[in-house]
């Protein structure tokens, strides 16, 4: 990019474009002046910001709370390698301005859920454009344009697949509407601990195991009762109470933690397991566990026959050897004494990074001996690092081809096409029969009428909860809302509950909760937990800071709502159904 | 934010429990320090007759993650109990509660308690857990029984 050459670029010959184009100077004007939302500006948001300016948007204001790795270099094409840790936003903003001066971009480095972001918020903008990576914030987005009613474009892209969906709850189907499959796969107890059946289940183990030993031990760790082994408590017990040390020295105190770490989790552990093998199975494995004199041998020379420097050549190569069952144990050793030292030195919990070269390495090897025990493939640390670090591909190319579409919907979108007229467009990679190159991928995207709204919300979410208690759960996002207006400071939960959802909307609510899970309200408390009663006639809403955020309600008659409520000063309780299919 | 299916879900779970619940069964969102929170229940199981589970009652502490009821709860007894099937830190491991095996989203919390108070009385020993009580009621099952009424009778029962 030449910065110099667009710099005094007057985006007059943009707007006699876009007039050609509409052959109306009303468009033009409504995209001259539409404030445009733009949620994420990674992959697909530093295109869709582009695109946006490009096509005469001036007003765009930027959310990202993430910064710059070198990683995102090869895509995000608005950053260089100079920006690396720096905020996404704040450079996106620098560069496009620098490009467009006309522009005028404002950024928030904040989570999009932050409350820095009320309902008000939202409800300027012509327009939102989501341009996330995870889930959890897309569904935020979705239920917040939803009370919002504002236009919402979600995009996403993964390898050669992406996506662009136009939304506007209670017109289309809503992002909630259909199921997304399942982000991480869950994994039962039983079969990290006693019965892994693949690679995936030992590499979880491992990583397991090393939050046990080094990290922060949490009770959803399904290892959490070997607390025992944490570090910092095998250090304690070497030590006498005046602060003496048991072991003479350093190297002494280091030996002797390996040699009791791999004694449990890699050859006891190990041996139970084939304890029990025998009694279940006919046919048992026979597993390469080293002899006590091996692992002393092994203590002695790993740190002559290993560099961190190795290990790091071998990581970056994908074509490299799975490691022996010995050479795991050598590298498991030489690992955990590094950590070791680490540990040492930091005095605190240590994360898992598979970017670090030891604790990639240490979860290899921990992995590897773990498969090869149970009869499993082991996986180098090339593909470790891909299955631990949970990467996806990000192909610039369907980036690209997203922004276009996403920019090219909006543009229809101000230009008089109703939101449910959109069509949803999806990118995906189709095979031709006689390649031009051998590396040839063609990718189309393919445009779906969305079914409209009503008849989404009465079919979704069927086969995810099937049918529970008899009846058939509905979009629960986009099916019923409540947008509650009041002063936070002034209205208690009481108030709310009995003017509010009681007098006005004639409910019997059962119990209120807020998304994370926290019940405000519960019809029965009284009996249940009496502080809790109380709280609710005394505290306001702004007090238990419930405000401006999604909430559920659940009625006595079993019906659910979406609700929630607006802070505006000095106003009276009101509550108003954005919109509603009706019930059953 | 957590998915708000696992909410409503667990709203509704808890609406159907107070209507009607079995005899000697609780099952409610915990509270700490009175706040209370979905996602974390407190769970009581009556021994069945007839087996050495008998007389006592055994808490349960039930978490459910963002992903229920797509995944199920961790379900962990507190204090942990001698069995088979229980992890020495309490945690039960039944082919209901995984999820590549027995558990369906529309499994209830109700049927959960039912299927643990089944397994207390038949341990199933092709999937161990916990190797002492594993061994002795593999080679001496009356032993086993004996030590299991010992425990119920000094820590499990109201006196």
């Amino acid at each position: 990019m030449d910065d110099e050459c667009h710099s005094h670029a007057d985006p007059s010959n943009i707007y006699k474009g876009a007039e050609h184009c509409f052959s109306s100077c009303q468009i033009v004007e409504k995209i001259r002046h539409s404030k445009i939302l733009l949620i994420g500006v990674g992959g697909v948001g530093c295109e869709v910001l582009k695109n946006l300016v490009f096509s005469g948007f001036v007003n765009i204001h930027l959310v990202d709370l993430d910064t710059i790795s070198v990683s995102n270099l090869n895509r995000q094409f608005l950053f260089r390698s100079e920006d690396v840790g720096k905020w996404k936003a704040v450079v996106a903003k620098d560069r496009i301005t620098k490009l467009c001066p006309w522009s005028q971009i404002t950024v928030s480095v904040e989570n999009i859920r932050s409350k820095e972001f009320p309902l008000e918020f939202f409800k300027q903008f012509a327009a939102v454009i989501c341009a996330l990576d995870n889930h959890k914030a897309r569904l935020y987005v979705n239920e917040v344009c939803a009370f919002a009613q504002v236009p919402l474009f979600e995009t996403g892209s993964t390898g050669y697949q992406g996506q662009v969906t136009p939304i506007l709850a209670g017109s289309t189907e809503c992002y909630n509407c259909e199921p997304k499959p399942q982000q991480t796969e869950h994994i039962a107890v039983c079969t990290i601990r006693h019965r892994p059946e693949s690679v995936e289940h030992c590499i979880v183990w491992a990583m397991y195991l090393f939050d046990v030993l080094f990290g922060n031990l949490e009770d959803s760790n399904p290892l959490s009762d070997e607390k025992e082994y944490k570090v910092s408590h095998l250090a304690r017990e070497w030590t006498f109470e005046d602060g003496a040390r048991k072991t003479s020295t350093e190297q002494e105190w280091e030996n002797m933690t390996c040699e009791r770490v791999v004694n449990k989790f890699f050859i006891e552990d190990l041996q139970f397991v084939e304890s029990l093998k025998k009694d279940t199975l006919s046919s048992l494995s026979i597993l390469n566990i080293p002899t006590q004199e091996q692992l002393r041998r092994y203590l002695l020379n790993v740190d002559t026959k290993y560099s961190v420097e190795d290990l790091k050549l071998e990581e970056q190569n994908p074509h490299q050897l799975v490691w022996t069952c010995d050479k795991a144990y050598e590298v498991l050793i030489f690992c955990l004494k590094q950590l070791l030292r680490r540990w040492k030195e930091s005095k605190s919990a240590l994360t898992f990074d598979e970017n670090d070269t030891i604790s990639l390495a240490f979860v290899t090897a921990a992995s590897t001996v773990r498969a090869s025990a149970f009869d499993i493939v082991a996986k180098n640390s090339f593909d470790v690092r891909g299955i631990a670090g949970r990467i996806i591909p990000a192909l610039s190319i369907t980036n690209a081809v997203i922004g276009d579409i996403v920019v090219f919907q909006l543009l229809r979108f101000l230009s008089g096409t109703c939101m449910k007229d959109l069509c949803n467009a999806r990118l995906s990679q189709v095979s031709r029969p006689r390649p031009r190159y051998l590396d040839e991928v063609i990718i189309t995207p393919e445009f779906i009428r969305p079914p409209v709204a009503e008849y989404v919300c009465r079919l979704s979410l069927v086969c995810l909860s099937e049918r529970l208690f008899g009846k058939i759960l509905r979009c629960i996002i986009c099916h019923q809302l409540l947008l509650v207006t009041c002063d936070a400071r002034n209205v208690t939960v009481r108030q709310f509950i009995e003017d509010g959802l009681k007098k006005q909307m004639n409910m019997e609510p059962f119990s209120v909760a807020t998304d994370v899970g926290y019940i405000i309200y519960d019809s029965e408390q009284d009996c249940e937990v009496p502080v809790e009663a109380q709280r609710i006639d005394k505290s306001t809403i702004a007090q238990l800071q419930v405000e401006e955020q999604p909430l559920s309600i659940l009625d006595e008659s079993g019906v659910y709502y979406r609700g929630w409520i607006r802070h505006q000063c000095d106003v009276s309780l009101s509550i108003e159904r954005i919109f509603s299919f009706g019930d059953d | 934010m957590a998915n708000s299916l696992a909410l409503t879900r667990l709203q509704e779970e808890h609406r159907q429990f107070r209507k009607d619940h079995p005899h000697g069964f609780f099952a409610r969102p915990f509270d700490e320090d009175g706040k209370r929170n979905y996602f974390k229940w407190r769970c009581g199981i009556p021994g069945k007759k007839g087996t050495e589970w008998e007389d006592g009652t055994f808490h349960l502490i039930l978490e459910f993650s963002e992903d229920y009821p797509t995944k199920p709860p961790i379900c962990k007894f507190d204090p942990p109990l001698f069995h088979p099937n229980i992890f020495p830190s309490g945690t039960v491991c039944l082919s209901l509660l995984d999820p590549s095996k027995d558990w369906k989203p529309s499994v209830t919390i109700k049927s959960i308690l039912f299927a643990i108070q089944e397994l207390l009385g038949s341990p199933n020993l092709d999937d161990p857990a916990q190797a002492e009580p594993y061994r002795l009621m593999k080679e001496s099952p009356e032993e086993y029984r004996k030590t299991v009424r010992e425990i119920v009778r000094k820590g499990f029962t109201r006196s």
